[in-house]
């Protein structure tokens, strides 16, 4: 049985990894560092939630393709996982389009790639929720890190 | 309040300083490491995913893809 933290308690927990960030990296953090710091944090949370989810694939589809009598059912109980995992894989063709665009130094790109992962990273929690796998802390704390950052401020037109 | 939810209580406010902790050191030192070097190309739990998908097709093979 997962424990589940009420939502109140995320919000105040990302609200605190959020200011701490903020306090840190100051006001300005002009340049690609903002950038890069958030594709190092997501990059580890994409990794940390990749660990997790792969684990419960392997032992639902395992359980899945015992119990179910044909493959739409198979297909069936596997959607919320197969959710979950395009989710994760989206988040990370995010990330490497900013990283691309870090590369090439074009900070417009970046901000907007950025905005792109956040909304991946956002999207995957719901994903791994509905899953019933418990998101890992480290995907928390890089939305907050990127959120708390306001030269990453930016919109995601993919 | 009971002892466990003083013990459950006192286990999350460490595991929130020790992410604080984390995040505040990851920040300072100020080398990123790149995606590559970070996620493979294939994450795991899409090859997962591709290995249960072929099990699946294996056993309920669509008409006219059974093995030879």
């Amino acid at each position: 049985m997962l424990m589940r933290r009420p939502i109140l308690a995320d919000l105040l927990i990302i609200g605190a990894i959020a200011l701490a960030l903020h306090a840190l990296s100051g006001c300005g953090g002009a340049g690609m560092r903002p950038v890069r710091s958030a594709i190092d944090v997501s990059s580890r949370a994409v990794a940390a939630a990749d660990v997790g989810l792969a684990e419960a694939y392997r032992a639902r589809a395992s359980s899945a393709l015992e119990s179910s009598r044909s493959l739409e059912e198979y297909r069936a109980r596997m959607a919320p996982l197969d959710v979950a995992e395009a989710s994760l894989r989206a988040t990370h063709g995010a990330l490497l389009v900013a990283q691309a665009a870090a590369d090439a130094r074009d900070v417009d790109g970046a901000r907007g790639a950025i905005a792109c992962v956040r909304e991946g990273l956002i999207g995957l929690v719901r994903a791994l929720d509905a899953a019933g796998v418990s998101p890992p802390m480290d995907v928390r704390m890089a939305i907050g890190a990127i959120l708390s950052v306001a030269d990453l401020a930016g919109e995601c037109q993919p | 309040m009971s002892a466990d939810r003083i013990i459950r209580a006192t286990s999350a406010i460490a595991s929130i300083s020790e992410l604080l902790a984390a995040a505040i050191r990851a920040l300072a030192r100020g080398d990123y490491r790149r995606v590559e070097e970070l996620l493979p190309d294939e994450l795991r739990t899409s090859a997962e995913r591709r290995l249960a998908d072929e099990r699946a097709r294996d056993r309920w093979p669509a008409p006219g893809e059974g093995h030879q």
